[in-house]
C-alpha cells in the first residue's frame, strides 16, 4: 500500500470542490435547527436541548458525507498526487465536521465533563470517541505537517483508516436508526468495496507478473 | 473566468460559515443566565410567557390610545385604566409591576438578541389597597383587585390584529418618535420576524379566543364578564390543551387569588383542584403563554420556583399597619368577644392564629372541600363541561420525563377526590383578601359574614378600601377609575352562599354578635 505523503500541491479546482460543499453543508447544519424558530415564530417546535441535538446529529451526518470519500480514496488502488490531495481535503474536512459534532456533544449535551460522558455513554463507546477525536486530529497533523512520513505514521494511518470507520460502523449501523444508518451501510459497502477492488488488482497484478517470472 | 468562479465560490461559502459561527457567537451571548433571588423571582421573575419585544411593548399603548386608554387620555395612562401597579424609574426599566423582561422568544425559548416582555407573579399577586385619604399602599400576596387582565389582554390582541396600523414600520416610526432614536438592525430585524409569526398565531386562534374587544367595549361587563381581578382560570388551559373554545357554557369566574403563607394549605385553587404549589404555578404559566419547552430553560424554572418559594412563608399584612387611626378605634372587648364567636363557628374551617407562636393553625375541616350543595355559593366554577375531562388532559399534556409533570393524583377530580365544591382554606390576614368568595362577588367582610346585606348591583375597578365595613366601597354610579358594572344575577357572579355564622336576618342571627365578630376579623393576620 502506497503512504499518502504530505507533499502536496492543492490546486484550486480541488480545494474549491471539498472546501465549498463542507462550508454550505456545515453552515446548513448549524443553522437548519434554527430556521422554524427564525421563520415560524410563536411556534414550540424545538427547544433549545433540541436544537443542540439537531446539530449533533446533522454535524454526524456531515461527517460521515466526507469520511467516505476518504476512506475510498484512501484506500482506492494505485497512486497519484490527484487522489492524495482529495483524500486530505475530505479526511480534514470530515474531521472539521466531528469536531463540531464533538463539541456539541461533549461540550454542551455533557456540559465538557468527561465524567459526565462515561456516565452517560458507558466506558466502551466513550473510550472509543474520544480515540477517534484524538487519532484522527492526530493523524491530520501528522499528514499536514509531517514531510516525509516514516514507516509507523503510513502504519498508523492504515489503522486509524480501519478503525475510525468501524467505531462508525457500531455506531451508525449496529446502534442507531433512520439516516444515518443508511449513512452507514453506504460507508460500509463503500470501504469494502474498495477494499476488495484493491485485493483483486493486486491479485490480478501477481498473476499477470507471474508468467513471466515462470 | 472559472479561477474567478472558484475563488468567489470559496470566499462566499467562507464568509457565510463565519457568518454562522459569529450569530452562534452572538446568540449564546444573548440570553445571559440570571440568578433570582424569591423576592425578586416573585417581582420581576420570568415565567416563559414573553408575549413581544421590549420595543413593541413601549410604544404599543402610544399607537393604540382608543385601546389601551379607553377611558380618554385625561383619565390616565393604560397603567391606570387597566389597573396595573406603577414600577420604578430605573428598576426593570420602569415598567410596571408583573412584567418579567427576558432575552428569550416567545414559545421556544430560543435567545433572542432583543428583549421581550413577559408576566411574572406580581402582575396578579401584589395588590395596591386605596386607602380613603390617604396614599396607596402595595400589599405583596395579595390579589391584585384593580387589574383587568384580560380586557388588557384584548387590548394587544386587537392591536396585533390590526394590519393596517400595526406594521413594523410604524412601529419604527413609534418609537424613534417616542425616544428620538431609531430601533437597531436586530431590533427591526426581529421585528420582522415577531410580528408576522405572532400575528399569524392570534388569526389561527380566532375561532378558539374569538375576536377580542377593545376601547369602551372591554370595559363592558355585558361583552367581558371577567372584569377587573377575575380571570376564568381553567379557560386557556382548555383551548392550549384539550384545542376547544371554551365557550360553551364556560361561566366559571375566579378572583386573583391572594397568596400569604401558601405553606399553610396543600391543596390550592378554590375548588382545591391541584395539590402542588409549583404545578399550580406552571400550569398557570401555562395558561398565560409559556410552554412546556420553555419552562424547562433554567433561567424560567428557576424564577417559577424562587417565586413559589417566596410565597411559602409570605406574610400578609396587619389591619394596624395600613388604618392604624381605624385600627386605634378598635374595642378589645368586641375584639375578644368576636374571638369566641370565631371559635365557635369559622375556626373549625379556617383555622386560626397561634397567638403565641406566630403560627396558622389550621382547624379541623381546613383542606376538605366543601360539596356545592352545602356551601351553596356560585357553582359555575365547579361545574364548567370539561371540569371531568381536563384533569387526564393535562397530565397526558406533558411527556414521560418532563421535570415539570404535574403527579396524576396531584388533580383532581381524580384519584385524590372527586368532590365538587369549595375548599376550606386558612385566612390569614383576612382583611386584605377582599373581594370575597371565590368569585369575588362579596365586596366586604361586613357582607360576607352577613352582618349587612349583600349588594346585587356593584362597581369595579381601582376601588377605594373600606375599613370600617372592611373590603371594597363602590360608588353609585361608574366612575373613570371603578367602571365595571358587577351583576351578581349574571351566570357566574352569584353572591349567595357561604351564611356562616347565620343568613342576613335569618334564624339565629345576631347583628350585635356579627359586629364583634367583624372587629376580631380586622384584627385576625
Amino acid at each position: 500500500m502506497q503512504a499518502l505523503n504530505s507533499r502536496r500541491h492543492i490546486t484550486l479546482t480541488q480545494f474549491t470542490a471539498t472546501f465549498v460543499p463542507f462550508a454550505l453543508l456545515l453552515s446548513a447544519a448549524l443553522m437548519v435547527p434554527e430556521a422554524p424558530q427564525i421563520l415560524e415564530h410563536n411556534r414550540a417546535y424545538y427547544n433549545i436541548e433540541l436544537l443542540v441535538y439537531y446539530r449533533t446529529i446533522f454535524s454526524i451526518w456531515l461527517t460521515m458525507a466526507f469520511l467516505i470519500p476518504a476512506e475510498v480514496l484512501f484506500f482506492w488502488p494505485g497512486d497519484s498526487p490527484q487522489r492524495r490531495n482529495y483524500w486530505l481535503l475530505c479526511w480534514t474536512f470530515g474531521f472539521l465536521a466531528f469536531a463540531v459534532h464533538f463539541y456539541y456533544t461533549i461540550g454542551i449535551i455533557f456540559h465538557g465533563s468527561l465524567r459526565e460522558v462515561y456516565a452517560k455513554q458507558g466506558v466502551v463507546i466513550a473510550t472509543s470517541n474520544l480515540l477517534d477525536f484524538a487519532w484522527w486530529g492526530f493523524d491530520l497533523v501528522l499528514a499536514w505537517f509531517v514531510k516525509k512520513e516514516a514507516k509507523w505514521i503510513h502504519v498508523q494511518r492504515v489503522l486509524a483508516h480501519l478503525y475510525i470507520p468501524l467505531t462508525f460502523f457500531v455506531s451508525a449501523v449496529v446502534i442507531k436508526r433512520g439516516f444515518v444508518r443508511g449513512l452507514g451501510i453506504v460507508m460500509t459497502v463503500a470501504i469494502v468495496g474498495t477494499l476488495l477492488l484493491r485485493f483483486l488488482r493486486r491479485r490480478h497484478a501477481q498473476l499477470v507478473v507471474s508468467p513471466s517470472e515462470v | 473566468m472559472k479561477r474567478f468562479l472558484q475563488i468567489a465560490a470559496i470566499c462566499i461559502s467562507a464568509l457565510l460559515l463565519i457568518g454562522v459561527f459569529v450569530f452562534l457567537f452572538m446568540e449564546s451571548r444573548w440570553a445571559k443566565p440570571r440568578h433570582f433571588e424569591k423576592h425578586e423571582a416573585f417581582l420581576y421573575g420570568p415565567t416563559g410567557t414573553e408575549l413581544m419585544p421590549l420595543a413593541v411593548f413601549k410604544v404599543l399603548p402610544d399607537m393604540f390610545p382608543d385601546y389601551f386608554q379607553p377611558a380618554g387620555k385625561e383619565a390616565g395612562d393604560w397603567i391606570d385604566q387597566f389597573g396595573f401597579n406603577r414600577g420604578q424609574p430605573g428598576v426593570n426599566e420602569g415598567l410596571p409591576l408583573g412584567f418579567s423582561i427576558t432575552n428569550y422568544r416567545p414559545k421556544s425559548g430560543a435567545p433572542s438578541p432583543v428583549a421581550f416582555v413577559g408576566f411574572s407573579c406580581s402582575m396578579c399577586h401584589v395588590s395596591q389597597i386605596w386607602r380613603p385619604g390617604k396614599d396607596p399602599v402595595l400589599v405583596e400576596g395579595m390579589g391584585n383587585y384593580s387589574v383587568d387582565f384580560i380586557a388588557w389582554v384584548d387590548a394587544v390582541r386587537s392591536a396585533l390584529l390590526n394590519e393596517d396600523r400595526l406594521t413594523v414600520d410604524s412601529i419604527s416610526e413609534a418609537y424613534e418618535k417616542k425616544f428620538n432614536q431609531p430601533l437597531s438592525f436586530s431590533e427591526k430585524a426581529m421585528l420582522r420576524v415577531w410580528l408576522p409569526g405572532t400575528r399569524k398565531f392570534f388569526k389561527d386562534n380566532l375561532p378558539k379566543y374569538d375576536e377580542p374587544f377593545h376601547g369602551l367595549a372591554a370595559r363592558d361587563s355585558r361583552l367581558m364578564p371577567n372584569g377587573p381581578a377575575r380571570t376564568q382560570p381553567f379557560r386557556n388551559l382548555i383551548r392550549i390543551v384539550l384545542d376547544r373554545p371554551a365557550t360553551s357554557g364556560d361561566n366559571a369566574f375566579c378572583k386573583v387569588p391572594t397568596l400569604y403563607e401558601q405553606g399553610n394549605r396543600v391543596w390550592g385553587q378554590y375548588d382545591g383542584s391541584v395539590g402542588n404549589r409549583l404545578s399550580r404555578s406552571v400550569l398557570a404559566a401555562i395558561a398565560t403563554g409559556a410552554t412546556i419547552e420553555n419552562l424547562i430553560i433554567p433561567d424560567v424554572s428557576n424564577g417559577v420556583i424562587g417565586a413559589v418559594d417566596y410565597t411559602v412563608t409570605l406574610k400578609g399584612p396587619r389591619y394596624e399597619q395600613l388604618f392604624p387611626e381605624e385600627a386605634a378605634k378598635i374595642d378589645p372587648a368586641k375584639v375578644e368577644r368576636g374571638r369566641q364567636l370565631y371559635m365557635q363557628y369559622c375556626v373549625s374551617c379556617h383555622g386560626s392564629r397561634n397567638t403565641q407562636t406566630g403560627k396558622w393553625e389550621n382547624g379541623q375541616f381546613t383542606g376538605q372541600v366543601v360539596p356545592i350543595e352545602q356551601i351553596k355559593t356560585d357553582p359555575e366554577r365547579v361545574n364548567f363541561r370539561y371540569n371531568e375531562s381536563l384533569p387526564d388532559a393535562l397530565y397526558a399534556f406533558f411527556p414521560d420525563g418532563h421535570p415539570l409533570r404535574p403527579k396524576r393524583e396531584d388533580i383532581r377530580p381524580g384519584p385524590a377526590g372527586t368532590t365538587r365544591g369549595y375548599i376550606n382554606q386558612p385566612i390569614e390576614s383576612v382583611f386584605a383578601r377582599a373581594p370575597y368568595l371565590h368569585n369575588g362577588a362579596v365586596m366586604t367582610l361586613a357582607e360576607l359574614i352577613n352582618l349587612k346585606s349583600r349588594r346585587t348591583v356593584f362597581y369595579r375597578g381601582a376601588n377605594v378600601y373600606d375599613p370600617i365595613d372592611v373590603g371594597l366601597s363602590s360608588p353609585a354610579q361608574p366612575e373613570t377609575a371603578i367602571y365595571y358594572r358587577f351583576d351578581t344575577s349574571m351566570r357566574g357572579n352569584s353572591n349567595q352562599g357561604h351564611d356562616y355564622p347565620w343568613a342576613y336576618q335569618g334564624p339565629g342571627w345576631n347583628q350585635a354578635a356579627l359586629e364583634d365578630l367583624l372587629e376580631f376579623l380586622k384584627t385576625m393576620w
